[in-house]
């Protein structure tokens, strides 16, 4: 199989070398490094934030974000459904990373990852790539590595930009236009997962073409070593940021259920049961949430899955978004802000869904006292569900949520606004310009990101 | 309110009757009688006009004439009713009322309580697109439901009575349903809410999208004569819209900015109301005091729903059209590049510039710059066009610096994008992509970078490659010109430093798809060779992208097909058109025409039909021409004045220059697309009735000049075909046709004293014709023309086919097989002719006698019908997946998760394979919802060949 390695100059590589050996470090906890904070998508920090907040500086785009895909469709005519929702709405905004004083993105819109003084918000550094990017890189060991729709997979300087190395794994190198622009037939739009010295990608579009698993070393960005590999993989449509637990790497699929491989090779373990969309988290319980699982819900956009067995478990009624921490989840419901207690919550709700189905089937049958018998313990578990509900608080439409220290964090358009996570109360709040898509928060700052192109610091 | 509304206005003028206003017209004793005059509605409150009884809007009322508009959101309740003060038992409730979207559950005036099992009180409404009338008199509610479905956005008048017996429903004065089960006393739940304009009760709030122009209720039952006597008592002079609708339209021109026009009936100074909510509407004036109308709208807000009136300023008040919308979300237009000094410095790329777009009339599509210096030409191109450029050199240094500089535009990513080569002579670039490939290294000198066939490569047909800079600069320009010779290259003038131009032709055997099955002749094929492919492996994905699944109405109500021609393709969306790059995808522009819609075309003809020049649509009753390049309306035709007055056009075609049409009467055309009825699979009348055309004509070439018209029949539109100079078409003579209100025609007798036509096409004259008796295409009736044979298809329970000489009209043969299956479009395909044969699920047969030759078609699955290219057939099959049907081999081959909308939704045309987006709206997940364009890979000129080797 063709492999298309780009190489640069020794002085170059040499250069490089010294500047890794001069700044690689381990990510502090203060830092936010990845998509979402962590390889499971967690967006929790255990950073404390201080509020009051103070806007410190906004990095405005000069054109809005251009997403990969436009959608979703306005109804379902045919059933009479309104509201329906996207799959794989993966890049609405210029979403950030936070490492030391640097703040990093990938853009859409301009095709480059930029580093930009976490102070000041100047433009420190900025590394094109030859097509959008669609997250933004992962920050490891003095490096920078991001995915493009050109097909490949980046390492850059994380203090110069200086590209390091990029590989793709796609057999042709032809572009084809989108939207009128160039980009690969293999575009990278899972983001780049770093984790122990490998990083992992997919360059996936159509699925009547190969798709591309990937897992490179990282020093080298080449798929060589143990643990490194490039699966080819027919059928499938990978896209949106990618999830690992220790043994197994995650990826969505968009209007398919994510995929679950081997992290060792590669190997295709299936799909997970239920799961579609590409908002998706790996809690500590082992669960893995997603969603949407199709497009026509309004109420129940994200289910849980047993990460491991990828079986579909159980909804989280209404929840558009939402994070878990240790012990309770806070999701945004249509008007409500709620935190459940989620060990609690999970198998209860589950058990219902089972009884539901369980119902049904006696029912067809006209198994009249197993239905009795099956509602008596519905009706247990309906009284029982409310208690695993800590706090609820109104709140209009939320687009982000994600974590620091005790607070909640919530992005909706036009604003920010920070809560206690104990019980809901109001910290602090902000306007901005656009939707508030993306949240990160690291080393005393929060950085917001919007729909309209615009990425804010606060700071104390 | 989503839509305009389409009403029969000419007959809803027929009677002039001031005296309405006091209610004298109805002759009769309305209990409670609502108008919604300006004098009626005070914001949120109308007075009645009988009864006392004052209405409550839940905010303001709109009102368009003396209609009130309902958008969805807002409704009207009688406060504080009991039903002591309603009818006990004995009531008529009616309506002068218009739906624009019709609703499960939808009520014009009703006192109600429909809770589970609990149903009281009495409603006149709409399930889906059938009125009822629902009282109760005891547990439940007894429902006389109209057995045919009305017409969304047109007016009817609608009455419900009872007599403590019978429940009846009349529409426009006719009894059209009775229900029985209903006895004695109205049951009247303890409270409800008198609403108008609202499905209001304790759980449902269902609120109309429609106009009202009366709302009345009596406490005894009218007579059939009184209620027949009433709707015939039309409202007139009151209402009548001071803008048609059908002159509407709005044109996206920057990323912030539309523009607006509307035609008046009557000249005057126009106005234009727009904002994001009824109450917060800007008005902006026209400048015009004569019949044509634009406004610009500037400072628009993206991705948000704007809604907006136009209308013109009367003596006495603003006259103003019912309310539109658009949505900035399909603003696809691209940002104006800003002046940077240091590139506007370089006076002679913006000369250069100007003469490579004026020479070339490249001003939209991707053009590709091979080699690079500073940009500069490339600046002065894209602030020159709305062309996106595409920089390649092999030299990393300079795409860097090259990077640096385009981004003080601020739009590199958006208008400009460079890239690394590792070598000009070949680069990483799709085929046949560019329209437009210029070189900025030329411009010093230097001879072309890369290879000659390189460039021809890269090139899309109708692309041009322009040689930028003085010949004679250097030896090596000239010498690589010299090595072009009798490759196509034409050597320019060289004072406007355009050296020397390059025009690719077409592809080898391309097609174009002009009408709703690909030609006039309605054969579903446009011929294409596609570079001889057969096969998905045969092709390769060349560009994707938008329109989205956003941009359509759905994928079920079967729309017009999207058509290709000239290097175009052309899509309609939920009342939009598109036109893209066939050969890129790049948006080229957009209309937002709020009367476009029509669905069911398997019983219609489509609305639209193209040469490369022009885009002539059929809106309300008139045919647009619109510029295929730029989408300005260049010219406009009005329905023959004879048949004007209540018609719309219906069918229209455009051959040898002259354009072709059908008038039919108002509201025949389909446009609902909610709810499963509205998919038109069904078998039943309110699906299959068939739309007919009053009238046939066409116009010379030229001016507009009608070259004649031809009345008398009742002509089926999907049987209209032209071909060899003729054009035919099935017509019924039966009388009793003529005198319907409608031209969807459900009646039997369309079936009767049936006649085949072939029509002289440049003068109308009769050749010949034939009475013809055919089994009753219930289902759908189809008309193909073939140099050898007219061939009917009638389905109605199983396929037949009828043959004839399209000379005389003999005879030539029959056929008959049965329905492959009774759902998802299996019973009401349309034939595909390619060639020598035509193809209809399973089978194909031999034109010329009817002899079958196949019985092994790919096989369709979900709903679709099949198109054809030269060497297959493309269709929804094996999965429900985009499938192509080799000919020769009869081997299947399918694009994984591609879907099809649920009628004719791709098109093989000027050599590519073009698949707009038409599978949106299913709720389900998995299709990839984006537009494609498939190159066959026999296109593709590949190292090592000159590009004279394949003569193109």
């Amino acid at each position: 199989m063709p492999r298309r390695f780009r190489t640069f100059s020794t002085v170059a590589r040499v250069g490089c070398a010294l500047a890794a050996a001069t700044i690689a470090t381990t990510s502090r906890a203060a830092d936010w490094p990845t998509y979402r904070r962590d390889t499971r998508r967690r967006a929790v920090s255990p950073e404390s934030l201080h509020f009051p907040l103070k806007k410190q500086w906004t990095w405005q785009s000069s054109v809005r974000p251009r997403p990969a895909w436009t959608g979703p469709a306005k109804w379902d005519a045919y059933s009479g459904n309104r509201g329906l929702q996207s799959m794989r709405n993966i890049d609405p905004v210029f979403h950030v990373v936070l490492q030391g004083d640097r703040v990093y993105f990938g853009s859409s819109a301009d095709h480059a990852v930029h580093c930009l003084d976490a102070s000041s918000g100047a433009e420190r550094w900025r590394c094109y790539a030859e097509g959008p990017i669609r997250f933004p890189p992962t920050v490891a060991d003095g490096k920078a590595f991001f995915g493009s729709d050109d097909g490949h997979v980046y390492c850059a300087e994380a203090t110069t930009g200086a590209v390091v190395w990029s590989f793709t794994p796609a057999p042709e190198a032809r572009r084809i236009a989108h939207n009128g622009l160039p980009i690969s037939l293999f575009p990278v739009r899972t983001g780049v997962l770093v984790d122990q010295g490998t990083a992992y990608a997919a360059a996936s579009l159509l699925p009547w073409e190969t798709s591309y698993l990937i897992a490179l070393d990282t020093a080298t960005g080449k798929p060589e070593g143990q643990g490194r590999y490039v699966r080819e993989l027919p059928g499938v449509t990978l896209q949106g940021a990618m999830l690992a637990s220790d043994e197994d790497l995650y990826v969505p699929q968009g209007r398919s259920a994510p995929l679950v491989f081997s992290r060792e090779d590669g190997k295709p373990m299936g799909p997970v049961q239920g799961a579609g969309g590409v908002f998706c988290i790996l809690d500590d319980s082992g669960h893995l949430l997603s969603g949407p699982p199709n497009q026509k819900g309004r109420e129940d956009l994200l289910r849980v899955s047993s990460a491991k067995n990828r079986t579909s478990m159980a909804a989280v009624p209404g929840a558009s978004c939402m994070v878990v921490t240790e012990d309770c989840a806070y999701l945004a419901r249509k008007h409500a802000l709620v935190a459940l207690d989620f060990k609690r919550f999970v198998p209860l709700q589950a058990r219902k869904e089972a009884l539901t189905a369980q119902r049904k089937k006696q029912q067809k049958r006209g198994d009249k006292a197993g239905v009795a018998a099956t509602d008596q313990e519905l009706t247990k578990i309906a009284a029982e569900l409310p208690s695993c509900t800590r706090w609820q608080r109104p709140c209009g439409t939320v687009f982000a949520m994600a974590a620091a220290g005790e607070s909640l964090l919530i992005g909706k358009d036009g604003s920010a606004e920070a809560l206690s996570m104990g019980d809901g109360s109001a910290r602090w709040q902000a306007t901005v310009p656009g939707k508030v898509h993306g949240l990160a928060a690291a080393n005393g700052r929060l950085v917001l990101s919007t729909d309209a192109g615009a990425i804010v610091c606060f700071a104390p | 309110m989503t839509d305009n509304t389409r009403c029969r206005w000419s007959s809803l003028a027929l009677t002039a009757v001031s005296a309405l206003l006091t209610g004298t017209a109805l002759g009769q004793d309305p209990q409670h009688l609502w108008r919604f005059s300006a004098r009626a509605v005070q914001g949120r409150t109308v007075h009645a006009v009988r009864g006392g009884l004052t209405v409550t809007a839940e905010k303001a009322l709109e009102v368009a004439g003396s209609t009130a508009v309902f958008d969805g959101v807002n409704s009207l309740t009688a406060v504080g009713v009991a039903s002591a003060q309603l009818p006990a038992q004995d009531i008529t409730v009616s309506a002068w009322v218009s739906v624009s979207a019709p609703t499960r559950w939808g009520c014009i005036i009703g006192y109600i309580q429909d809770n589970g099992n609990y149903e009281k009180g009495w409603d006149l409404g709409y399930h889906n697109d059938r009125f009822v009338f629902q009282i109760s008199t005891g547990p439940k509610l007894v429902t006389a439901t109209a057995p045919t479905a009305f017409e969304d956005n047109t007016w009817y008048h609608v009455a419900g009575t009872y007599d403590g017996q019978t429940v009846r429903l009349y529409v426009d004065g006719q009894p059209v349903a009775d229900a029985a089960g209903a006895a004695g006393p109205i049951a009247y739940p303890p409270h409800a809410f008198y609403s108008i304009g609202a499905y209001h009760d304790d759980n449902e709030y269902f609120r109309m999208q429609g106009r009202l122009y009366e709302a009345a209720v009596y406490p005894r039952r009218l007579s059939a004569e009184e209620i027949a006597r009433h709707a015939a008592e039309r409202p007139a002079a009151t209402i009548p819209p001071p803008v048609l609708p059908a002159r509407l339209w709005l044109q996206f021109t920057a990323p912030d900015q539309a523009v607006l026009h509307w035609d008046t009936s009557q000249p005057g100074p126009g106005r234009a109301f727009l904002g994001t909510s009824p109450d917060s509407m800007r008005v902006l004036e026209s400048g015009s005091s004569e019949h044509q109308h634009s406004v610009v709208l500037t400072d628009l807000a993206p991705d948000t729903l704007y809604t907006y009136s136009v209308g013109r300023v009367g003596a006495e008040d603003v006259v103003r059209s019912v309310r539109a919308e658009f949505d900035t979300s399909f603003n696809y237009t691209l940002p104006a590049v800003p002046a940077v000094p240091e590139f506007e410095a370089d006076v002679q790329c913006a000369g250069i510039a100007e003469q490579t777009l004026a020479q070339t009339g490249v001003r939209r599509g991707i053009c590709v710059v091979y080699g690079v210096r500073d940009g500069a030409l490339a600046y002065h191109l894209a602030r020159r066009s709305r062309l996106v450029l595409w920089l390649v050199d092999s030299d990393p240094m300079r795409i860097a610096t090259l990077r640096r500089q385009l981004n003080r535009t601020g739009l590199y990513g958006v208008r400009f994008s460079a890239m690394t080569v590792r070598s000009l002579d070949r680069t990483a670039l799709s085929d046949a992509l560019a329209n437009l490939v210029v070189s900025e290294r030329t411009l010093e000198g230097d001879a072309w970078p890369g290879r000659p066939d390189e460039i021809r490569r890269v090139l899309a047909p109708g692309g041009h490659a322009v040689l930028v800079g003085a010949t004679g600069a250097t030896p090596g320009r000239d010498i690589w010109l010299e090595s072009t010779a009798g490759s196509g290259w034409t050597v320019a003038d060289t004072r406007s430093g355009v050296s020397a131009r390059l025009k690719r032709r077409a592809f080898p055997g391309s097609g174009a798809w002009t009408h709703q099955y690909g030609t006039a002749a309605n054969t579903a094929t446009s011929g294409d060779e596609l570079g001889q492919a057969a096969a998905t492996q045969d092709l390769q994905l060349q560009w994707l992208g938008r329109p989205g699944p956003d941009f359509g109405i759905d994928r079920n109500p079967r729309m017009p097909a999207p058509l290709a021609v000239g290097g175009r393709l052309f899509h309609q969306g939920m009342n939009r058109v598109i036109a893209l790059d066939a050969f890129n995808g790049t948006f080229l522009w957009s209309l937002e025409i709020p009367l476009l819609r029509r669905v069911n075309i398997p019983r219609d003809a489509g609305n639209w039909c193209a040469d490369a020049d022009a885009l002539y649509v059929a809106v309300g009753n008139q045919a647009w021409q619109l510029d295929t390049a730029s989408g300005r309306r260049i010219g406009v035709l009005e329905l023959p004045e004879q048949h004007r007055d209540g018609h719309m056009w219906g069918a229209i075609a455009h051959v040898d220059g002259r354009l072709f049409g059908s008038s039919v009467k108002t509201g025949s055309s389909y446009t609902a697309y909610w709810g499963g009825q509205n998919w038109y699979d069904a078998t039943k009348a309110s699906a299959t009735a068939k739309v007919c055309s009053d009238a046939l004509f066409a116009y010379d070439p030229g001016p507009g000049r009608l070259a004649w018209v031809r009345a008398g029949g009742t002509a089926i539109n999907t049987t209209i075909a032209l071909g060899g100079g003729r054009l035919y078409v099935v017509e019924s003579r039966n009388s009793a046709l003529a005198s319907q209100r409608t031209g969807r025609v459900n009646d039997p007798g369309l079936w009767q004293d049936q006649f085949l036509l072939a029509l002289d096409a440049a003068t109308g004259k009769l050749v010949w014709e034939r009475p013809i008796d055919t089994v009753d295409g219930s289902v759908v009736f189809y008309l193909v023309y073939h140099p050898r044979a007219l061939v009917l298809v009638s389905s109605g329970g199983k396929y037949h086919l009828y043959a004839f000489d399209p000379a005389q009209g003999q005879p030539l043969w029959e056929q008959q097989h049965d329905w492959p299956g009774r759902d998802h479009s299996a019973h009401m395909m349309h034939p595909v002719v390619i060639e020598d044969t035509l193809y209809l699920e399973p089978n194909g047969y031999r034109v010329v006698d009817g002899v079958k030759v196949t019985a092994k078609m790919g096989r369709r699955s979900g709903c679709h019908t099949y198109l054809g290219s030269r060497h297959a057939l493309i269709y929804r099959g094996a999965d429900r997946k985009v499938a192509m049907w080799d000919r020769v081999k009869e081997t299947v081959t399918t694009w994984d998760r591609l879907r099809p909308s649920c009628w004719l939704s791709m098109v093989p045309a000027g050599g590519m394979l073009l698949a707009p987006e038409g599978g949106g709206g299913c709720s389900c997940a998995k299709w990839l919802e984006t537009s494609v364009g498939f190159l066959p890979k026999a296109h593709r000129l590949s190292d090592g060949r000159t590009f004279t080797e394949r003569g193109n």
